[in-house]
């Protein structure tokens, strides 16, 4: 069994994993509440970046 | 390549955006990187990916503006705070802070990694190839990155 580390934890959350690789960490995610947690945090932190800089898409763009 | 970089302008910007903190450096950067872009169209080969050599041309138009700044001896304290605390853990108890502050105490390195991926959506292939270095730079960059972001943002649950 594949041995989880924290940059499988990364590549999962950031969809760089290959099938083998994230059906190994969702079984852990099954088994380990607290890498659930960190997956959950992951996805989190990913989310509030992105909708921090998400109004600059709609600003208008200055005068060219 | 002027039709395609008016369609990744918007991108651009919030690359930009999330890599100088500011918005009028923001605008500034964006601005030199769509003149170099236009300047070096013929050295773009149309089967690489335009995202990664554009959001590269973004990012070195900001090294090149931060580089600048510190020849004309000006304070530059985003860079110099994000170069101090970029290795020491954050105190623990420090006040919760908004993401643009934390974006900004981050070194530019990880700052750059976290803004290609976590908020432009490049992949590790991709956002190597815009910071001309190995996956795996990218990915150690990107990992002490999200940590630090992690303990300043106040997610860390431990």
């Amino acid at each position: 069994m594949k041995k989880l580390s924290e940059p499988m934890l990364h590549a999962y959350v950031d969809g760089e994993l290959d099938a083998a690789g994230a059906a190994v960490v969702e079984q852990a995610m099954r088994e380990d509440p607290g890498i659930a947690a960190k997956i959950a945090a992951e996805r989190a932190l990913r989310e509030r970046l992105r909708q921090a800089f998400a109004p600059v898409l709609d600003e208008p763009v200055p005068g060219r | 390549m002027h039709q395609r970089l008016c369609e990744l302008l918007p991108r651009m910007r919030r690359f930009a955006r999330s890599l100088t903190g500011h918005p009028q450096d923001a605008d500034d950067v964006v601005q030199t990187a769509i003149e170099r872009a236009l300047a070096r169209a013929s050295q773009w080969r149309p089967e690489q990916a335009l995202e990664p050599w554009l959001f590269g041309i973004v990012r070195n138009a900001w090294l090149d503006e931060v580089r600048a700044r510190q020849r004309r001896g000006r304070v530059f304290a985003p860079e110099e705070e994000g170069e101090a605390v970029g290795h020491a853990g954050v105190d623990a108890h420090a006040v919760v802070l908004s993401v643009e502050a934390a974006m900004a105490r981050l070194p530019e390195e990880q700052r750059t990694a976290v803004a290609l991926v976590l908020v432009e959506g490049l992949s590790y292939k991709e956002a190597a190839a815009a910071l001309e270095v190995p996956i795996g730079t990218v990915t150690s960059r990107l990992a002490r990155g999200r940590e630090a972001l992690q303990r300043m943002l106040g997610d860390n649950r431990e």
